[in-house]
């Protein structure tokens, strides 16, 4: 980890960013570079903005999205449906939900998909609090949304089964073909993906 | 094609013809390390170490290996450099970006000494050779043992943890992926089966019967059947849960199918002879020439020490066969006697002369700095 008594101040932001995703050296002596050359209020704020969002932002006590004001402003909202819940990975993919505008239900976040290789397992995931959630709040559907990746298969497939006993309607994102999308130009495995889930014409 | 600190070579040039070229030299003299390069062209691995370090001749930083390659298509130079720690790939001078583009330039089929393994060796062998060979006609293959393999250790992984519900779940994307493994397999064993006969009797010219058998390790029916395949891992697994748990991993699955060569209807592996098992090794690398050849283009075969595997009888007809063969034919041999049209070269301390127009002076070095590998 990046010694924090490292007494170049320069060295230690370049350290820093290069813990980010996508970041490597050149990116983050370029980006260190930029805020160097630039003005102070600049900076200033951008460590003001870190700071605000290390202290004040937290996890929504509903749907576990981030969020300043708890619960959350979905969660507050007095006009969504409470009977149907929509379970995501991140935080992200509520915004990518919303702009649809064809949902009009209640979120919950999981912040991570299964994968026992890298040590993630159930209990490291929002699920415990989706249970107790179910528990006091009669809900009619549950949508997993999922990525069609297999991590989020296998997760969908491990919170169907724990929401079996419940009694509750559980349905799962369609996959397949994207729209405006060319069938010569699509990859065999989603091709392959649409076939299976193919559905009556009415 | 020309090498620079590759193996034996610190600098060779050599032109290739478009058919058979012939290797010959005493043992030691790199034969084989020529065939090396051609295949490292081809797959940027080699067939002879995993240490890249071993690829550079001693003493050097840098190995290289460019090739002209020459197809109906069009003709590109592929070259490739590497040190210890890092490789370039080019095509056509430029820098290849994704290696996916560049796999497909050069194909190579190679039949080396230990290819006999192919019947007396551990499963693992003859699963590649069937992924390999289902691989080349749905190229999608190769997500699906990807994904597969990851169900696999990730339900390994539960079943260590004592998760039996997250088992359960992996249990079941294992069985889908499974069903169309086996289904491509199986459906594979059944288009080469019948070639595969009358093939292995024109090399042999004996007129013993070779079938193959897909021996899958949970589903007796031999049925190519996705849905089926799968639909019987599933029943299978709860049956072998205990056993599994108390192992610590999945005891049945595509990763312990066989594929069984039979002569005469008795299994080759146990009881085929040594000339046996070189024809049917022999055999299945035609096969995969045969499935590699597409739209005219025909890969090209690399034959190490063909005299160190066959008898007198057995190598004639598999060069007859060769000569028959399309493609360009790379061979390696410690005899320069040959009755076949073909470029022979003599290999000897590191460099390679063509026998027919061998140089008195460095005639070479002045010649065409690129090679055919059509």
């Amino acid at each position: 980890m990046i010694d924090a008594m490292d007494s170049d101040p320069i060295q230690r932001l370049i350290a820093h960013l290069t813990q980010l995703p996508g970041i490597g050296e050149k990116t983050a002596t370029r980006l260190t570079m930029h805020i160097l050359a630039g003005q102070k209020e600049f900076a200033r704020a951008l460590a003001k903005s870190l700071e605000d969002v290390a202290d004040q932002v937290r996890l929504c006590s509903q749907c576990c999205t981030f969020t300043v004001r708890d619960p959350c402003v979905i969660c507050s909202d007095d006009n969504r449906d409470d009977s149907i819940i929509c379970l995501v990975a991140r935080p992200q993919d509520i915004d990518a939900i919303e702009r649809t505008g064809q949902f009009h239900g209640r979120y919950h976040v999981l912040h991570g998909l299964l994968s026992p290789l890298d040590g993630i397992g159930p209990e490291d995931l929002k699920i415990g609090e989706f249970l107790t959630r179910l528990r006091q709040t009669p809900i009619k559907e549950v949508i997993l949304a999922t990525s069609p990746s297999i991590e989020g298969e296998a997760t969908a497939m491990y919170v169907a089964n724990l929401l079996k006993p419940l009694g509750v309607e559980v349905t799962r994102i369609a996959a397949g073909m994207p729209i405006g999308g060319e069938l010569e130009y699509s990859d065999s495995m989603t091709v392959g993906r649409a076939l299976q889930d193919r559905r009556a014409m009415r | 094609m020309v090498l620079t600190g590759w193996r034996r070579f610190p600098e060779a040039t050599i032109e290739l013809t478009a058919g058979l070229n012939v290797f010959h030299g005493a043992n030691g003299q790199g034969k084989t390390n020529f065939l090396e390069a051609v295949y490292y062209l081809a797959n940027l691995s080699s067939f002879r170490t995993r240490r890249r370090g071993e690829l550079i001749t001693w003493g050097r930083r840098e190995a290289s290996i460019s090739g002209w390659i020459v197809a109906d298509t069009g003709s590109t130079v592929l070259s490739v450099s590497l040190d210890r720690s890092s490789r370039t790939v080019t095509r056509g001078g430029m820098n290849s970006s994704s290696l996916l583009s560049y796999y497909g330039c050069l194909s190579v089929v190679l039949f080396a000494p230990n290819q006999v393994r192919l019947v007396g060796g551990p499963p693992i062998i003859r699963r590649r050779f069937l992924d390999r060979a289902v691989l080349r006609r749905l190229p999608d293959h190769v997500v699906l043992l990807r994904d597969y393999n990851k169900m696999l250790k990730s339900r390994n992984v539960s079943l260590k943890g004592k998760d039996v519900d997250l088992a359960e779940v992996y249990g079941r994307q294992m069985a889908s992926l499974a069903g169309r493994i086996v289904g491509r397999r199986r459906t594979l064993v059944n288009q080469l089966g019948e070639g595969f006969e009358s093939l292995y009797r024109d090399v042999t010219g004996t007129d013993e019967r070779v079938s193959l058998r897909y021996r899958c390790s949970w589903c007796p029916q031999d049925t190519v059947d996705e849905g089926e395949i799968g639909g019987s891992f599933l029943e299978t697994l709860p049956r072998r849960l205990d056993l599994d748990r108390q192992r610590g991993y999945t005891t049945i699955g595509p990763q312990f199918d066989d594929l069984e060569f039979l002569i005469d209807g008795r299994p080759a592996g146990p009881y085929a002879s040594q000339g046996q098992a070189r024809s049917i090794a022999m055999t299945a690398v035609l096969v995969e020439h045969d499935l590699l050849s597409v739209r005219g283009n025909s890969p090209v075969l690399l034959v190490d020490d063909l005299s160190s595997e066959l008898d007198e009888r057995r190598r004639r007809s598999f060069l007859d066969r060769l000569s028959g063969l399309s493609g360009q034919v790379l061979m390696t041999s410690t005899e320069s006697v040959m009755d076949r049209d073909g470029r022979i070269f003599l290999v000897e301390g590191g460099s390679i002369h063509p026998e027919a127009e061998r140089p008195v002076t460095e005639q070479l070095s002045g010649t065409s700095e690129t090679v055919q590998v059509e």
